[in-house]
């Protein structure tokens, strides 16, 4: 029944070893086709069958019992299998909301409530009662008075200085006499 | 019409399908019953020719047919029974093989001494012929996957080349060409071994 053409094998196909086995390329074959003929172990055919019989039967999926099985196969049908699905979604569902309906939230707190200090009396890190008080919450207190921004005389722009004298007239402005202070008396 | 009455139809089919399922589960057991009787054999020496050992060869032909009895169900899609089966065995041990360790030499030359036919030979023939036939085996190791595959099938004679193609999801042409392959590498080997390292 093999098909299989005999081509490939080479031109000195027929060298065999001082026992009579082929040495060329059907050598190969020869040992693979006889390896082939093996006859099974005794027995192998009840061994197997006794291996199925022992092998667990394939799961089926929660059969009904013969007696109460619905007539026509209408339980596994695609819609009898998705109404189920709905009612048990509906079943979880209703759980849920029964649940949610009865927990009453409580009353929401206007501010936010601070907790009692709690650190034992006579601890080494205690404040002592004291509270920390930023200065600079209150701002520095002034000895004197200050007048508002607004009534702060504004400078005045000076107006446009003639232009710079030269290095002599500046010597003549500086020999000028100054007015003599009446003497002391 | 009373209740029993309107009832009895219902058991009636009730009955009728338990009755249905269990014989159609009987049929099942009854066609792979047949199935082991009639290719275990094939099976076995398939799985040997590959894995040489007769325990190992076993056990693949045993997981074969625990893989048919989970799909006895669909037995009737199958188109050729035999080759399917060859193909599921072919699977298993090429897995087993690929995860076994690689066993000595020396194993292989054992278990063919005690496998092989005696054929009237004596002693020292049967154990050249082992170790004549442990040294080609250990050449067709050395070939190449895809060539090996097709060498070792092709030693079947129940199997054509169209149905050794089936069994290795490849084309019949791809069956010649690596066969053709597969031989001139044999005789590089058995003339020079190791040449292919």
């Amino acid at each position: 029944m093999n098909t299989l053409p005999n081509d490939g094998l080479p031109p000195d196909a027929n060298r065999r070893d001082s026992y009579g086995f082929r040495e060329d390329a059907g050598a190969g074959e020869d040992t693979l086709r006889l390896i082939a003929s093996l006859p099974a172990p005794e027995g192998l055919t009840d061994r197997v069958k006794a291996g199925l019989r022992m092998a667990p039967q394939p799961g089926r999926i929660l059969m009904w019992l013969a007696p109460l099985r619905p007539a026509g196969g209408w339980i596994h049908t695609s819609w009898a299998r998705g109404a189920a699905a709905a009612a048990i979604v509906c079943v979880v569902a209703g759980g849920g909301w029964r649940i949610y309906s009865h927990v009453q939230p409580g009353p929401y707190a206007n501010g936010i409530v601070m907790p009692a200090p709690t650190a034992p009396p006579g601890s080494a890190f205690s404040t002592s009662g004291a509270t920390h008080v930023p200065e600079t919450l209150d701002g520095p207190v002034l000895t004197h008075h200050v007048a508002p921004a607004s009534e702060v005389n504004v400078v005045e722009k000076a107006p446009a200085q003639p232009k710079a004298a030269t290095g002599a007239t500046a010597m003549k402005k500086k020999k000028v006499p100054r007015r003599a202070t009446a003497p002391v008396q | 019409m009373s209740a029993s009455q309107t009832l009895m139809p219902f058991w009636m089919e009730i009955a009728d399908r338990a009755v249905h399922d269990h014989a159609r589960q009987h049929a099942n057991d009854e066609a792979l019953a047949a199935l082991v009787e009639q290719y275990a054999t094939t099976l076995y020496r398939v799985a040997f020719s590959v894995l040489r050992n007769a325990s190992d060869a076993e056990d693949a032909v045993q997981e074969a047919f625990l893989r048919v009895l989970r799909h006895r169900d669909s037995l009737d899609e199958v188109r050729d029974t035999r080759v399917w089966l060859i193909r599921i065995v072919w699977n298993i041990v090429l897995d087993r093989k690929r995860r076994a360790k690689t066993r000595p030499e020396t194993d292989d030359v054992d278990e063919l001494a005690r496998v092989l036919p005696a054929n009237g030979l004596s002693a020292e023939q049967r154990a050249a012929a082992a170790q004549h036939h442990a040294h080609v085996l250990a050449c067709v190791d050395q070939l190449p996957a895809k060539e090996r595959q097709v060498l070792i099938l092709s030693a079947f004679e129940e199997l054509s080349s169209v149905e050794i193609a089936v069994v290795l999801d490849i084309t019949e042409s791809s069956v010649r060409s690596r066969l053709f392959r597969a031989r001139n590498l044999m005789a590089e080997l058995l003339k020079h071994p190791r040449s292919l390292r």
